[in-house]
């Protein structure tokens, strides 16, 4: 019989916090003795395996089913291609790595609060320069699907791959869509939230994918997983239905 | 007559045609060719690959959904062309070609389309673009032509020609005096659809809006100076990209705005049963003409689109309709003035289309305005659209 196979974080902050979770949840995570140090199990869940990967390649490995549950930010399953798709459900907050997604802009722009003031900027700068607004992020998915919500066509993604807060003051960026936990950093950088410039509140999430292969035996083993982050019995008892339904031949 | 609710009948790429589809589509194909080479477009061979900023710089973020983008070994960013009309334009100003010019090209283009479309994400396409005419009316006039014998070549049926004017929305905000700040927001919601909606209800409601801490009667100057002291800079620095003198604009406009009169609901009427003609062009004509004031600018702009009516009709054949419509190609930021799309019964999708796009060629980067205008057919839709030679 294949293992529960869940993917959780291999480092950092969120790492440290899912072990605690775990811990006091009963199920300590075990590094395996091979020292290889990606593959763990999980203290009396026998039916599990643990992989420890990246969050973005957990919430990439949730779409295409390659794990059957695992932990990850609400903002890299938001930023998939299309957004959250129809098979990888993030399941249960668990109320740690809290963060917004926002969209900011230099503090010095004394005429802009919200995003319609943003639409209105990018229209008369394009009318102006001829050139588009910049906006630099690592969510270009998430930032399109927001700014196409709101009407907002005038403008340019710059990939950012770290330290976005500072794309306006190297002049590389007019604006920035940054994940940001109290706003701290963005106020050291001169730049403001937008009113109504929230796009995601994020924290760390449980999720199942419905692409996985699952057999009974994982669906109970995950009942057990569900329970110890504190899901709502009759959300469980959806998912897992929805699990049962796709069981694999 | 053709039918409003045409038959929603997807069509196939030419791959997935039999042998005798497929060469119906080669022949539609060179036969359009033919036709926009006897009207003396030249043909020019494009690239598939293009550069990516091409299309990004041109038609924004959007379009990234739409297109098939990626890099080259070297990290260069590239894509699959999702039209004819941007590479020959860019060929055109590349090569430094004299104007006017007349160009031609067909092959693949390439969109992405969602399962549930069932549309292939590889069309053929024969465009035709008149680049630097600077009589619009003789060269808008050539291009319908053009469009209405290329569909002929390869569909032997009768086509509903769909007319509009991109020119019309702005005459007609002209006409009706708003202040400055409101007709501004008119006219960028008329070209960002989703706006237009929450325009309208924000003016009905009458929301509160909170203007920024300056006078009514401030002037430029006050308010450059009240920015410059609330961000202790001097009028030559800029701020994440802006000038002193546009924050201050904005600021002002702001101002305005909370103390402006707004629409009022005549006016508001007055742009709905605008934006509601979509029928017979007699008809559609007459409606407009009944909303236009005597010698304001919408009269003006009317003459012209009834010119090109008259001239264009003089080309159609037996059996053939005219609709015009007042919304019709506004999401394409791209387009000017004249716009049209060319229906064949039993298709869902125009089966040609195309407009006037005055702009983009300066945008592209050729060193003085070039009026252009042009137009794109598709002769796998010709082929589903039946009557193919």
């Amino acid at each position: 019989v294949s293992a529960l196979l869940i993917g959780l974080p291999s480092k950092g902050r969120v790492h440290d916090e899912v072990v605690k979770w775990l811990a006091g949840a009963g199920l300590a995570l075990m590094r395996d003795a091979d020292g290889r140090g990606y593959r763990a199990r999980l203290e009396n869940l026998d039916g599990a395996e643990v992989w420890l990967l990246s969050a973005g390649e957990i919430a990439a490995s949730l779409e295409t089913g390659k794990i059957h549950a695992g932990v990850t930010g609400l903002d890299l399953m938001h930023e998939r291609a299309g957004g959250v798709g129809p098979l990888a459900r993030p399941l249960k907050g668990l109320g740690f790595a809290r963060a917004r997604v926002v969209v900011a802009v230099p503090d010095g722009w004394m005429d802009v609060e919200t995003i319609a003031d943003v639409v209105d900027v990018a229209a008369r700068h394009f009318e102006r320069t001829r050139a588009r607004l910049r906006v630099a992020t690592k969510y270009p998915e998430l930032a399109r699907r927001f700014f196409a919500a709101m009407g907002l066509r005038d403008y340019r993604i710059v990939a950012s791959l770290g330290a976005t807060e500072g794309a306006p003051a190297a002049g590389v960026a007019e604006l920035i869509v940054d994940i940001t936990e109290t706003g701290a950093t963005l106020g050291a950088n001169h730049l403001k939230i937008l009113e109504g410039g929230v796009i995601l509140e994020s924290q760390a999430v449980l999720a199942g994918s419905l692409a996985a292969p699952w057999s009974a035996e994982n669906v109970a083993a995950f009942r057990r997983v569900m329970a110890a982050a504190g899901m709502p019995e009759a959300q469980s008892e959806m998912f897992a239905q929805a699990a049962i339904a796709n069981l694999s031949p | 007559l053709i039918a409003d609710a045409a038959a929603e009948m997807p069509f196939l790429a030419h791959y997935e045609l039999g042998e005798r589809a497929r060469a119906r589509v080669e022949r539609a194909t060179a036969a359009i060719a033919a036709t926009f080479a006897q009207a003396g477009y030249a043909h020019v061979p494009l690239p598939i690959i293009q550069p990516a900023d091409l299309y990004l710089d041109m038609a924004g973020e959007d379009v990234r959904d739409r297109m098939f983008l990626f890099e080259d070994p070297l990290g260069a960013a590239l894509c699959l062309r999702a039209d004819l009309t941007i590479p020959l334009c860019w060929r055109a100003i590349d090569e430094g070609m004299a104007l006017p010019a007349r160009l031609a090209s067909s092959g693949p283009v390439f969109r992405f389309e969602p399962a549930e479309s069932r549309l292939p994400a590889e069309t053929i396409q024969a465009g035709a673009e008149n680049l630097g005419e600077k009589d619009t009316l003789e060269a808008d006039v050539e291009i319908l032509r053009l469009a209405r014998n290329g569909v002929g070549a390869g569909h032997d049926g009768p086509v509903r020609l769909e007319l509009g004017d991109l020119g019309l929305f702005a005459a007609l905000i002209s006409d009706l005096k708003l202040e400055e700040v409101w007709a501004r927001r008119f006219l960028y919601a008329f070209r960002h659809p989703s706006l237009l909606a929450p325009l309208v209800a924000e003016i009905r409601e009458g929301a509160a809006l909170k203007p920024p801490p300056l006078l009514a009667s401030a002037t430029r100057t006050d308010a450059e100076r009240y920015v410059m002291g609330k961000l202790k800079i001097e009028a030559s620095e800029t701020v994440g990209g802006r000038s002193v003198q546009e924050i201050a604009e904005r600021l002002l406009d702001k101002v305005k705005l909370a103390r402006s009169n707004r629409p009022s609901s005549d006016d508001l009427t007055h742009i709905g049963a605008f934006l509601a003609i979509d029928g017979p062009a007699e008809i559609g004509l007459a409606r407009l003409q009944a909303l236009a004031a005597h010698n304001g600018r919408l009269a003006g702009a009317l003459a012209g689109l009834g010119a090109r009516l008259a001239r264009a009709r003089v080309h159609l054949q037996s059996g053939d309709e005219i609709q015009i419509s007042t919304t019709l190609g506004r999401g394409f930021l791209y387009y000017t003035g004249l716009v049209f799309d060319i229906r064949a019964a039993q298709l869902a999708l125009p089966v040609a289309a195309g407009g006037r796009y005055d702009r983009m060629m300066q945008e592209l980067g050729a060193p003085m305005p070039t009026p252009a205008v042009g137009c794109a057919l598709w002769p796998e839709r010709l082929v589903a659209a039946g009557g193919t030679p």
